[in-house]
């Protein structure tokens, strides 16, 4: 396999990852902050108790 | 140990305005536990010392219906997962409308915490030559009164000492609170002695405001947890409330109760003009909340935005333009031909760049629902749309939630908690995403500008292409109202509760807040352009590139060589190959795993006016629709002739065709894919969003499997009606 077959395989199949993670994430009702939006509740962090 | 502090007070009393005064820049920002009401948590420096400040969601009362006052009641209660117990409370009032402030106050009271009373928006009260003794005050509430202005950063320090005695062991001074019933009193007692001394099951002391609760709210939070916990207490309730209120409804008794003592308290500290001052916010809503006069603003105010958005992004929209179409044709010129070439001209560059050049109308529209929300008129807004919504069985309440959804529909679905009635909440979830969001808006523009011709209409006043914006804007709302009322006489049936809102008062805007929303919004779209769009255009390239087949390519070689040898001249030969290779792309296309999937798929998207590839790109932008821009652009790429960005998007959809050689796109088509993706759930994270906030699967899947059958059905009347009228034939 060439250089450039290699380095467009690599990125495709980063971008396959990335979207099946992200499908993952959303099936599981985690949208992670991946579609961009300030206000994704899974964004948010856990409260910290009080003195940590 | 740091001190915890509650702020607590009505809506819009400027609570969040004098929370960031007190605290700054230490905050932090959450949800708490199980649910989606955020938690905002800020650091305070009282006497040396460090005080934690937890930002309260605004409500007028502890009868806890919604999930924001029940978060209220648990953290008042000590009763909230993962927090501390409460030291104080610091009840933030509007100064200008004291006696519904002081309710919750009369109820917080009740907490037997220290409490502070700060009197907020005094700048206003004084205009309105609403005087207020806040020595007296305090001593009929009992605990200290500080006069401040959170916006102006007025009585920061008073309240700082003032917090720093409450804390620091401050005597509490008693005062008689609200004066109830006899009867409703030993009720009280009766069960706060049973509760708490007898075999509840509870394993905790049940405090005496818990109890008052309890007894009061018929079906409210305090009953529906208790009652979890111990299975009697529900039994026993009935009887306690007969004879509590001897017939009469608890929940009257008690506002009548404490009404009562508020205006002792008012009519003691309070001196009002004897004449209402009429404000420039009262003469303003006489004429912008007015059912008619109102309506025709918000129309007006409408279009005006959906016209600004053309001309006021176009020259930054040309800029972006020709920044991708140059950027396309200097790598194109860097990278040798062949498939990493492709994928980052055709796939990256045309797909990316065309959704990254919408980002200027995107900045535009959100700016203007920024001021509208900062001077106060989307409350406004709800106010006159409250009447229609109560028709189809939802309140003004909802509308809230629906204007958010015009940004993006996931703080629009999360909007919803304040809605206390579950039926109602769950309804304006189901038709929020219906309103279009921004990332509908660079596919109305992509075909409105492409297929919508660029005139004058109204004597010149309006351009057509602001008025078919306007009417895809408008298309959202005109079907969520026959849907929210279908699904509350069907699936949602029940009452919905009566409706009330506080109009803010109007005020300018302030430009750092906008400025900010306008910039969040912005980094938000790119983000999306940069991660799940770019991620979704790769793949999409991929899948349209291979199976890159020899022979085809082989076949059009031999094509050309042809016409090599064929002995025509220098500029035939050259029409000859350009042609070849159209056909060759072409080819490739129909030859690709997604060419292949969108042959199979062309019968159902046929009748829709669509041919398999846009029938593809849509099904590609299921994810995030914007996706289906990108999509277009390097299927189109691919598909065509064209070996660079530098021709834009949309003179190469003008320029597309059919197998028959016939144009793809016409105006029924163009109107057929902006009505269908006006009315397509297509955002997974929307869906996820819907997940949560329902606690259930089945209403995502409903909203998804509804949303994107009414989108199908009305882009089909859309483009045989359409057709039918004549609007396809192409001049």
């Amino acid at each position: 396999m060439s250089v450039e077959g290699v380095i467009v395989g690599l990125i495709v199949g980063a971008c396959a990852l990335y979207l099946g993670r992200h499908a993952y994430r959303m099936l599981m009702g985690k949208p992670g902050g991946a579609c961009g939006c300030s206000d994704c509740p899974s964004k948010t962090v856990t409260p910290k108790t009080k003195g940590t | 140990m740091p001190t915890t502090i509650a702020v607590i007070g009505n809506p819009n009393v400027g609570k969040t305005t004098l929370f960031n005064a007190l605290t700054g820049l230490s905050q932090v920002t959450g949800n708490y536990p199980g649910v989606t009401v955020e938690r905002k948590v800020g650091t305070l420096r009282i006497n040396g010392t460090t005080a934690h400040l937890v930002d309260l969601p605004g409500t007028y009362s502890l009868a806890a219906r919604s999930p924001d006052e029940m978060i209220v009641v648990d953290v008042l209660l000590s009763q909230q997962a993962g927090e501390d117990p409460i030291d104080a409370v610091l009840a933030v009032v509007d100064a200008t409308n004291l006696d519904r402030n002081l309710y919750l106050v009369s109820q917080l009271k009740e907490l037997g915490k220290p409490l502070v009373v700060a009197l907020n928006m005094c700048d206003l009260a004084d205009k309105r030559q609403i005087k207020i003794d806040t020595d007296v005050l305090s001593r009929e509430l009992g605990a200290p009164v500080v006069r401040i202005c959170a916006n102006k950063r007025i009585g920061i320090d008073a309240l700082n000492a003032a917090l720093a005695a409450a804390t620091h062991g401050a005597p509490t001074v008693h005062v008689n609170g609200p004066e109830f019933p006899e009867a409703l009193t030993r009720e009280v007692d009766a069960l706060e002695a049973r509760l708490n001394h007898g075999d509840h099951g509870l394993g905790r002391h049940v405090q005496r405001l818990e109890v008052f609760r309890l007894l009061v709210d018929r079906g409210g939070y305090v009953e529906a947890r208790l009652s979890q916990a111990d299975k009697d207490i529900a039994g026993s309730l009935d009887e306690s409330r007969a004879r509590a209120g001897a017939g009469a409804s608890l929940a009257a008794i008690e506002a009548r109760s404490r009404y009562a003592w508020i205006r002792q308290i008012v009519a003691a500290g309070v001196r009002k003009p004897t004449t209402r001052v009429t404000t420039v916010s009262d003469k303003l809503d006489a004429v912008i909340t007015h059912p008619l006069l109102g309506t025709f603003i918000f129309a007006l105010i409408m279009t005006i935005v959906f016209q600004a958005i053309f001309s006021w992004a176009g020259p930054l929209m040309d800029l972006v333009d020709a920044a991708f179409g140059a950027i396309g044709e200097s790598v194109s010129a860097m990278l040798p031909e062949g498939m990493l070439q492709s994928l980052v001209v055709d796939g990256i560059i045309a797909g990316v760049g065309n959704v990254i050049i919408f980002l200027p109308q995107i900045m535009v529209l959100m700016f203007f629902i920024a001021i509208l929300e900062d001077c106060g008129y989307m409350a406004r807004a709800a106010f006159l749309m409250d009447k229609l919504l109560s028709r189809c069985g939802l309140s003004g309440q909802s509308f809230i939630p629906m204007l958010s959804s015009f940004a993006c529909a996931i703080p629009g679905v999360m909007a919803t908690r304040p809605i206390g009635n579950r039926r109602d909440r769950i309804t304006t979830i189901l038709v929020a995403p219906l309103m279009s969001c921004s990332a509908r808006l660079p596919v109305y523009t992509l075909m409105i500008t492409a297929f919508i011709p660029d005139t004058k209409v109204i004597g010149g006043w309006l351009n057509l292409q602001g008025l078919v914006l306007t009417g895809m804007y408008s298309v959202g709302i005109a079907v969520a109202i026959p849907v929210a009322w279908t699904l509350k006489r069907t699936i949602l049936k029940g009452e919905t509760p009566p409706f009330l809102l506080e109009l803010p008062t109007y005020k300018l805007p302030q430009w750092g807040t906008v400025l900010r929303k306008v910039l969040r919004q912005g980094k938000e779209f790119i983000v999306r352009a940069g991660t799940i769009i770019f991620a979704v255009i790769v793949v999409v390239w991929a899948l349209s590139y291979f199976p890159h087949s020899d022979e085809i390519t082989a076949m059009f070689e031999a094509e050309r060589a042809k016409v090599a040898a064929s002995g025509m001249s220098e500029e035939e030969q050259s029409i000859a190959i350009s042609e070849i290779d159209a056909e060759e792309s072409g080819a490739h296309l129909r030859n690709s795993y997604f060419g292949r999937m969108g042959l199979a798929i062309e019968p159902l998207v046929r009748p829709l006016g669509w041919d398999w590839r846009i029938g593809m790109a849509t099904i590609a932008s299921f994810p995030a629709r914007e996706v289906v821009i990108a999509t277009l652009g390097t299927i189109f790429y691919l598909g065509s002739d064209v070996d660079e960005t530098s021709d834009s998007l949309k003179t190469v959809l003008h320029e597309s065709t059919r197998a028959d050689g016939s144009k793809l796109f016409n105006i029924p088509v163009a109107l057929s894919i902006m009505v269908f993706f006006a009315l397509c759930c297509q955002c997974g994270a929307t869906l996820a969003v819907i997940r949560r906030e329902t606690q259930s699967n089945a209403w995502p899947v409903f909203a998804f499997g509804y949303m994107t059958a009414l989108a199908y059905v009305a882009a089909l009347f859309t483009y045989q009606f359409t057709t039918w009228l004549g609007w396809g034939v192409v001049t």
